[in-house]
C-alpha cells in the first residue's frame, strides 16, 4: 500500500487527532443513515496538519517538510537536483507549456543570485503563457471542443469561453471566484460581459442537432453531462453512477443525483431544426490580426486634445435645462418632464451591468410609454445587452417611433460620458465621450410629437408594468445627469479625432454569439427517471444536497448559484482538496490521489493525506490563491529532484522518490517543434485556428457532408499556422489525426488525466507529418543561419542548445560530426539532424 | 552549459545491445496508466481467457445507416398481403420514428424476391444472389433488438455497448483481451468505403479508457494507406535509415544516462513505424493480388471501394490483426430505398461471397469470425410513398448475421413477428451478440474488463449471455 501516514505524535496532532475522533460520531449522523462511508477520509473537511519536524538545516519548504519527514522515517532521501539545464527546461513546460531559449538556460547557469530559481518561477508566472499551459488541464476537464459533437458536429463559437479561462489564469483569479463564475456567473448580482461569458463552461457538453424526436433524451444528457463534470472535475466523485440506481460504493443515492440534477435542470434548452439551441450572449471582439492597429490608434488619440466639451455654460443653453441629477431617484410630478419635441440627454456613468436605464418615463407594460434613455434594453431579447439605448414613441400604447442601439457596448466598467440628441421628427443620435456613434442602429420613425406618459420621471430606473419605478436599476456609477428641452449641438471633435474613433469602433465592433447558460424564472420538474431512462418518469424531486454533504446555510434555497457557492464555502471537503490534486498531477504526472476523479470509496488512497490536507488548507487560507500553491509546489526540493530512474528506489514502495520522467503531451509537442524552428508565433487567444492537416482527412469520413458538420477544413494561412496547439481547431468527432495519435483527447466528456503512449504512429506523425517536417527544414535553416560564421562543430552546438538547453558532449558531437559528413548534401544533412533532434527522446520527454 | 559526462554516469543498462536487437517489444507501450488489468503475455493467458477459442480474429462488416432487414434476410409474406394498409396501431403505438411523422403509417412490402438457397433452405432475398450461395456457411440471426434509434447512438452501442462516448469499441477490447499477432501491425484496423450520408466518428473505433494503442487504425484505400506513412519529400529510405541510427544512437547513449526503460521502448517503436513504412503500402496494395483473386472480389485497385476493403480484410487477417472492421456507408435509405439498397447491395453482395469463399479455401473460415450487419433495421412501414418510398430506422427487430470461428454454420436463429416488427423469439440483444462474439475468441465476457476511474467497466455492461445455439 502506498500511504504515507504519520502517526499523530505531537501534542496539536494529538489534540486534533483526538477532536476528530469526537467529531467523526456527528458527523456520521448528519449525514444520514444511508451514509455508511460518512467515514470515509475524503468526506472529512480537511484539518491542516502542523509541519513536521524534519532534520535539516536552514529553512525548508513546508512540502519538502512532509516528504522528507516521510522519507526520513523509512530511512530514504530526495533524489538528487536535477541538473540545472534540465530544470529550466521542466519549469518552462510546466508553467509556459514552451521550451526555455537557450539564453535563459544560460542566464540560469550563470546566475549567482541564491534567490535564481525562485526569481525564475515568478518570471514564467508572469507569463502570458502560463495562462495557456494552466488551461490545458482544465480545458480537458471542462470537456472544451470547437465543435457540439455527435453525428452533425458542427461548429460551435466558444473559444471566447476558452479565452476567459486563459485570462483567469493568467490574472490568477482566486479558485473560488473561478469555479462560482463558470457555474453561475450568470446569475451574480450585476453580472458583467466577463462573467456571462465564464459560463460557457456547462455550454460544452455536447449537443445532437437535427431532425431528432428525442431532444428531451438529449436535453436531459446535457445535464447528465454536467453532473458528470462537476462530480470529476470539481468534486472527486463519479455522480454518473447514480444516475441509474443508487450508487454502488459511495454515498449517494439515485433521488440525491436527482435532486442535483434539479440544480442544473433550468436551463432553456430546447430548440428547432439543426441550429445549435440553447440561451447565447453577443461577445464583442477585437480581431487578433488588428490588436496591434487599435493599440495604436487608441495611443494615437491620447496625444490627441480632448474634444471641446459640450456647450453647457451656453445661456441659451442653460435656459433650456430641466433638472440635473446626481443619484438614482423619481420625480414626482409630471409637467415639467412631459418632453414633448426636441431634446438632450446627458450623464455619466460607469457599469459593468448590462442592463440598467439612466432615464425613463416609459413602461410598455403597463401601456405608458414615452422615452427612455439607458443601458441594454430593459433586458429585451433581441437587444445587445450592455449597449446604450434610447425609445421614443409617439404613442403610449402600441409603440409608434424610434429605437437606437449603440453599435458598441458601454457598459465595460469604464467612465464614460453619454449623450443621446432628439430632435423631434427628424433625428435621434447616440453620442460616448462626446464623439457620435454614426454606426448605431436606428429603427423606426422619428414621433413628431412625444407621448406623455402618466409614469414620473425616474432617475437610474425605469417601469415595469408599475406605477412605481423600481425596474432596470442602474447598477454602477450613475451622476451628472442633466436633461435639456433643445436638441443641442454635439461637442466640437476634431475630424482627425473623429476619424480615429471611428476606426477604433470599427475594430471593436466584431461580434460573436457564445452559449451561455440562463436561469430560466419559472422551475422546470424534475423527476427521477428510472433506470435513467429519460421517459420513465418517477417521484418529483426538488433541488438538494446529497446528505453526505454539510448543508447549506438555514433558510437558503439551492440555486445554481448557491450551490457554486457552496462549493467554495468554508470546509468544503472536497474542493480544495480535489484543486490542489489536481494541480499535483500537473507537476509530478500523478496526483497526491491517483485517481484524481474520484476520491470516493472506489478511488485511490492519497500517498500522503497529511501533505494533501496541508496543501488544501494552505490554498483555501490564502484566499485560492492559484499562484501561490503553484509557488509553494515548485520551489520545493521535491519539485526539483532528478528524474534519472534509480531501479532499487522505489522498492519500498512508499512515497515516490525523484520526479517522474514523462513524454510531453501533444500539444508541447507540436509547440516545442514550433519555438525550435523559430517559426512558433505567440499571439494568446482569438478564434481557432487550422494547422495543416492531410487532404482528403473528413472527406473519407463524411464530416463535411452537407447535413451533417457541414464544413471543411481549410489549412490556416500565414501567422495562424505556427501558432500554440490549444488553439487548433478541436473537433470533436475527428480531432486532427497528428494529435490523436499523441494522445490529445477529443474532449467529448470530462477528460481527469490523459493516457501517455507510445506508439509506432507518433513517430511517423513527428517525422513524417508534412506540418512537422516543415518544422524540421525551418529549424536546419536556424542552424545554418544562426551560426554563419562557425564550422559545423559550432552549429551543432548551437542546435543542441536551442533544441535540449545544452552542449552536446564529445562523443555526441562525434557522431553529429560523422553523420554530417557521411551526407550526401550538407543541405540534407542539416534537415536530417534536425529531424532526429526534434525527434529525441530527450526532447520529447519532459525529464 | 552542462555537459552531461557518459563516462561519469554507470551504465546500468543496455550495454552491448543495439537498438535493433529490441525489435521485438509488443507494438506500442504504455507509461504509467492506472489499469489494474494484466496484460496477456503471448506464453501465458490472460484471467479472462477461460473459454477454448474457435476464432483468433474477427471481421466485421459494417453496414453504416441501418440495412432494412424485411427487404434482405427476414421475408414477411404478410407485408405481401397487407401492403398499403395501415400498421395496426397495437404493434405501434407508443413508438416514435426518427422520421416518419405520419401517426398511421402503411405497411409496405418488399419490392424484392425472397428464395431459398443451399442445403440450408435459407431464404435470402434478390439483393443479395452471391452471399446466398454461400449461405450454408452462415447463421443468420433474426431476431437482433437495441437500445437507440439514431444513428451515432445506435452505431455506438453497437460497437461499444454503451451511447455514451468515452467506452472503448469492439475492437480495441478484443486488442486489449488478446494482445496482437504481428508486432509490425496494429491490433485493431479499420476500413470505409461507401457513399456520403453519415459520417464516421472515431469514436466508434476509439479505445475509450483503454489504453490508446487499443484504437481501430484507419488505413485508407486511396491517398496515404495510414496517415503520415510516407517520408516527407527529399527524404530517401536510405537518408531514414541513416536518421533512425543516429536516433537510435543518441536515444540508447540517454538510456544510460536516465535509466527510463520507456526510452527503449521509444527505440522499438521508431524501428516499427520504419519496417511500417514498407510492409503497410505492400500490405494495401491489392494489385500484387492474382487477377482471378481481384475478379473474383471485384476489386479495384487504386479506388475506394467495399471490395478492395474485402480483399485488405483477407490480406490483413493473413498477417494476423486481430480485429478488422469495414464501415460501408449509405444504408440510411429513408427515401428511394429501390434505388439505394440495389446500388449498396450491389457494390458489397460479390465481395461479401468472395471473403467467404475466399477465407474458406485458404482454411481460414474456421477461425475468422464474420459478422455482418448495421446498427439497426428498418421498418416495415413505408416513409413516403409511391416509387420513391423508404423505410425509417428500426431498433426493435432487425437481422443481422456472423459466419466462421465458432458459429453454427447454415442456420437461422430467432423470429420476428409477422410484421418483421418485434422480435419475438429467441431474442439476441446487442449485448448478446458481444458476448458471443467474445466467446467465439475465448474469452468471458463478464471477466474481460478494465477499471476505470473506481469501477470496472465490461463491452457487456452489466447485462449479456451468450448465445449458445450460435455455436458449432
Amino acid at each position: 500500500m502506498n500511504f504515507c501516514r504519520r502517526d499523530p505524535k505531537t501534542g496539536l496532532q494529538r489534540f486534533l487527532f483526538a477532536a476528530l475522533l469526537l467529531l467523526l460520531p456527528l458527523m456520521m449522523v448528519s449525514a444520514g443513515e444511508k451514509s455508511p462511508a460518512g467515514g470515509h477520509w475524503a468526506f472529512r473537511p480537511p484539518v491542516r496538519p502542523g509541519l513536521p519536524a524534519v532534520k535539516v538545516r536552514g529553512s525548508v519548504n513546508p512540502v519538502d517538510r512532509f516528504v522528507m519527514e516521510c522519507l526520513q522515517r523509512e530511512g530514504g532521501e530526495l533524489a538528487p537536483r536535477a541538473p540545472d539545464h534540465t530544470l529550466v527546461r521542466r519549469l518552462s513546460f510546466d508553467l509556459r507549456g514552451l521550451p526555455p531559449t537557450p539564453e535563459e538556460v544560460r542566464e540560469f547557469i550563470r546566475d549567482q543570485d541564491p534567490r535564481r530559481w525562485s526569481r525564475l518561477v515568478e518570471r514564467f508566472l508572469a507569463s502570458p503563457h502560463f495562462g495557456e499551459r494552466m488551461a490545458q488541464q482544465w480545458l480537458d476537464l471542462a470537456r472544451y471542443g470547437d465543435t457540439s459533437g455527435y453525428a452533425a458536429d458542427r461548429t460551435r463559437v466558444v473559444w471566447p469561453y476558452r479565452d476567459w479561462v486563459i485570462s483567469a489564469f493568467n490574472e490568477n483569479m482566486p479558485h473560488d471566484r473561478f469555479l462560482v463564475e463558470q457555474f453561475a456567473g450568470d446569475m451574480l448580482p450585476s453580472a458583467t460581459p466577463e462573467q456571462h461569458l465564464a459560463t460557457g463552461f456547462h455550454r460544452n457538453a455536447m449537443q445532437a442537432k437535427g431532425n431528432n424526436p428525442r431532444k428531451e433524451e438529449f436535453r436531459i444528457k446535457t445535464i447528465v453531462d454536467r453532473l458528470n463534470v462537476t462530480g470529476r472535475a470539481v468534486l472527486g466523485l463519479t455522480l454518473e453512477c447514480a444516475e441509474c440506481h443508487d450508487h454502488k460504493y459511495d454515498p449517494i443515492s439515485q433521488r440525491e443525483y436527482y435532486q442535483l440534477f434539479a440544480v442544473f435542470n433550468n436551463i432553456p434548452h430546447l430548440g428547432q431544426g439543426y441550429g445549435v439551441h440553447g440561451p447565447h450572449m453577443d461577445y464583442h471582439y477585437i480581431d487578433l490580426d488588428r490588436r496591434v492597429e487599435f493599440k495604436a490608434l487608441a495611443s494615437e488619440l491620447e496625444g490627441l486634445a480632448r474634444p471641446v466639451s459640450w456647450s453647457v455654460n451656453d445661456p441659451r443653453v442653460k435656459a433650456s435645462q430641466i433638472g440635473q441629477w446626481h443619484t438614482a431617484t423619481v420625480e414626482k410630478e409630471h409637467g415639467d418632464f412631459n418632453l414633448k419635441e426636441n431634446f438632450t440627454i446627458l450623464a455619466t456613468i460607469k457599469t459593468r451591468a448590462p442592463v440598467g436605464n439612466i432615464v425613463s418615463k416609459y413602461d410598455w407594460r403597463g401601456k405608458q410609454r414615452g422615452y427612455v434613455f439607458g443601458v441594454g434594453g430593459e433586458g429585451e431579447v433581441s437587444v445587445p445587452k450592455g449597449h446604450l439605448f434610447a425609445w421614443v414613441s409617439a404613442r403610449k400604447d402600441p409603440f409608434d417611433g424610434v429605437e437606437i442601439h449603440s453599435s458598441r457596448p458601454v457598459a465595460d466598467d469604464r467612465e464614460h460620458q453619454v449623450a443621446v440628441i432628439f430632435q423631434a421628427g427628424k433625428s435621434i443620435r447616440l453620442f460616448i465621450d462626446g464623439v457620435e456613434d454614426i454606426a448605431a442602429k436606428v429603427k423606426g420613425t422619428v414621433p413628431g410629437v412625444i407621448a406623455s406618459s402618466e409614469r414620473f420621471l425616474a432617475i437610474g430606473s425605469g417601469y415595469s408594468n408599475s406605477s412605481s419605478a423600481g425596474a432596470y436599476r442602474f447598477e454602477g456609477v450613475l451622476k451628472d445627469v442633466r436633461i435639456y428641452r433643445q436638441a443641442l449641438q454635439g461637442p466640437r471633435v476634431s475630424p482627425k479625432r473623429r476619424d480615429i474613433e471611428q476606426r477604433m469602433n470599427a475594430i471593436r465592433a466584431r461580434t460573436v454569439s457564445v452559449p451561455v447558460m440562463v436561469e430560466d424564472p419559472k422551475t422546470r420538474k424534475t423527476h427521477i427517471l428510472l433506470r435513467g431512462d429519460f421517459k420513465q418518469k418517477g417521484e418529483e424531486v426538488k433541488a438538494g444536497l446529497p446528505g453526505i454533504f454539510p448543508a447549506l446555510p438555514d433558510g437558503e434555497k439551492l440555486t445554481r448559484l448557491s450551490f457554486a457557492n457552496w462549493l467554495v464555502s468554508p470546509g468544503h471537503p472536497l474542493t480544495a482538496r480535489v484543486a490542489v490534486n489536481y494541480l499535483w498531477q500537473h507537476f509530478f504526472g500523478m496526483g497526491l490521489v491517483a485517481t484524481a476523479g474520484d476520491f470516493g470509496a472506489q478511488g485511490a488512497r492519497p500517498l500522503h493525506p497529511e501533505l494533501l490536507d496541508w496543501l488544501a488548507d494552505e490554498f483555501v487560507s490564502s484566499g485560492w490563491d492559484r499562484k501561490a500553491l503553484v509557488r509553494v509546489i515548485v520551489n520545493s526540493l521535491t519539485y526539483r529532484q532528478s528524474s534519472v530512474v534509480v531501479a532499487d528506489r522505489n522498492s519500498g514502495g512508499r512515497f515516490p522518490v525523484g520526479m517522474s520522467r514523462r513524454r510531453l503531451a501533444a500539444e508541447q509537442i507540436r509547440d516545442q517543434a514550433l519555438v525550435v524552428s523559430g517559426l512558433f508565433v505567440p499571439v494568446v487567444g482569438g478564434p481557432p485556428v487550422f494547422p495543416l492537416q492531410p487532404k482528403g482527412f473528413y472527406e473519407e469520413r463524411g464530416q463535411n457532408a452537407a447535413g451533417n458538420s457541414n464544413f471543411n477544413w481549410s489549412n490556416s494561412k500565414g501567422e495562424d499556422r505556427y501558432r500554440k496547439t490549444l488553439y487548433t481547431y478541436w473537433k470533436r468527432m475527428a480531432l486532427h489525426p497528428a494529435l490523436t495519435a499523441l494522445d490529445a483527447p477529443p474532449r467529448q466528456v470530462c477528460i481527469t488525466r490523459r493516457s501517455i503512449t507510445n506508439t509506432p504512429q507518433q513517430a511517423l506523425v513527428t517525422m513524417n507529418d508534412p506540418a512537422f517536417h516543415e518544422l524540421a527544414v525551418a529549424f536546419a535553416d536556424r542552424i545554418v543561419s544562426g551560426e554563419q560564421e562557425g564550422a559545423a562543430p559550432a552549429r551543432i552546438r548551437y542546435a543542441f542548445q536551442v533544441c535540449l538547453g545544452r552542449d552536446p558532449n564529445t562523443g555526441e558531437l562525434e557522431q553529429f560530426m560523422a553523420f554530417l559528413e557521411e551526407s550526401p548534401d550538407p543541405q540534407a544533412g542539416w534537415i536530417s539532424i534536425a529531424t532526429v533532434l526534434l525527434n529525441l527522446d530527450e526532447t520529447l520527454t519532459r525529464e | 552549459m552542462i555537459h552531461p559526462d557518459p563516462a561519469s554516469i554507470t551504465r546500468r543498462y543496455f550495454i552491448g545491445r543495439t537498438p535493433l536487437a529490441l525489435g521485438s517489444l509488443a507494438l506500442g507501450s504504455m507509461a504509467g496508466e492506472g489499469g489494474s488489468a494484466k496484460f496477456p503475455a503471448k506464453d501465458k493467458l490472460a484471467p479472462w481467457q477461460t473459454i477454448p477459442p474457435r476464432a483468433k480474429r474477427v471481421i466485421y462488416l459494417f453496414m453504416s445507416g441501418g440495412p432494412s432487414h424485411v427487404d434482405t434476410f427476414d421475408p414477411k409474406p404478410l407485408l405481401e398481403a397487407e401492403h398499403g394498409n395501415p400498421m395496426p396501431k397495437e404493434i405501434i403505438r407508443n413508438h416514435e420514428f426518427a422520421m416518419i411523422k405520419s401517426a398511421s403509417p402503411l405497411v409496405q412490402k418488399s419490392p424484392w424476391k425472397f428464395r431459398k438457397h443451399g442445403q440450408s433452405g435459407t431464404e435470402v432475398s434478390d439483393l443479395f444472389p452471391n452471399t446466398a450461395r454461400v449461405i450454408d456457411d452462415i447463421a443468420v440471426i433474426r431476431s437482433l433488438h437495441t437500445d437507440s434509434f439514431n444513428h451515432d447512438p445506435a452505431v455506438m452501442f453497437m460497437n461499444t455497448g454503451s451511447v455514451r462516448f468515452g467506452r472503448p469499441a469492439m475492437g480495441a477490447w478484443a486488442s486489449y483481451g488478446l494482445g496482437t499477432e504481428n508486432s509490425d501491425l496494429p491490433a485493431f484496423v479499420v476500413l470505409a468505403s461507401g457513399k456520403n450520408i453519415q459520417p464516421l466518428l472515431d469514436s466508434y473505433w476509439g479505445p475509450g479508457f483503454l489504453p490508446s494503442r487499443h484504437q481501430g487504425i484507419q488505413f485508407r484505400s486511396s491517398g496515404d494507406p495510414i496517415l503520415y506513412v510516407k517520408n516527407p519529400g527529399g527524404v530517401s529510405r536510405s537518408e531514414r535509415r541513416r536518421q533512425l541510427d543516429l536516433l537510435g544512437w543518441m536515444n540508447a547513449h540517454h538510456h544510460d544516462v536516465v535509466g527510463d526503460p520507456e526510452i527503449v521502448s521509444r527505440i522499438a517503436q521508431y524501428e516499427l513505424a520504419y519496417r511500417m513504412q514498407v510492409s503497410v503500402p505492400e500490405l494495401t496494395d491489392v494489385s500484387t493480388e492474382p487477377e482471378t483473386v481481384q475478379q473474383m472480389y471485384g476489386a479495384e485497385p487504386g479506388r475506394v471501394s467495399f471490395a478492395n476493403n474485402c480483399l485488405l480484410a483477407r490480406r490483413l487477417a493473413e498477417r494476423g490483426v486481430r480485429f478488422i472492421q469495414l464501415y460501408d456507408k449509405g444504408w440510411d435509405s429513408h427515401g428511394g430505398i429501390v434505388k439505394e439498397h440495389t446500388e449498396r447491395c450491389r457494390s458489397v453482395d460479390q465481395a461479401i461471397a468472395a471473403l467467404l469463399k475466399d477465407l474458406k479455401q485458404r482454411g481460414m473460415l474456421e477461425d475468422t469470425l464474420v459478422i455482418w450487419g448495421g446498427e439497426f433495421g428498418r421498418t416495415p412501414m413505408a416513409q413516403g410513398g409511391g416509387g420513391n418510398f423508404g423505410r425509417d430506422h428500426h431498433p426493435h427487430g432487425f437481422t443481422m448475421w456472423m459466419a466462421g470461428g465458432g458459429i453454427r454454420p447454415g442456420i437461422v436463429h430467432g423470429k420476428t413477428d409477422p410484421y418483421g416488427y418485434f422480435a419475438v423469439e429467441d431474442k439476441v440483444h446487442v449485448h448478446d451478440l458481444h458476448a458471443t462474439v467474445l466467446h467465439c475468441l475465448g474469452i468471458d465476457h463478464e471477466a474481460l474488463a478494465f477499471r476505470h476511474q473506481g469501477r470496472d467497466f465490461r463491452l457487456t455492461d452489466e447485462f449479456g449471455t451468450v448465445v449458445p445455439q450460435l455455436l458449432a
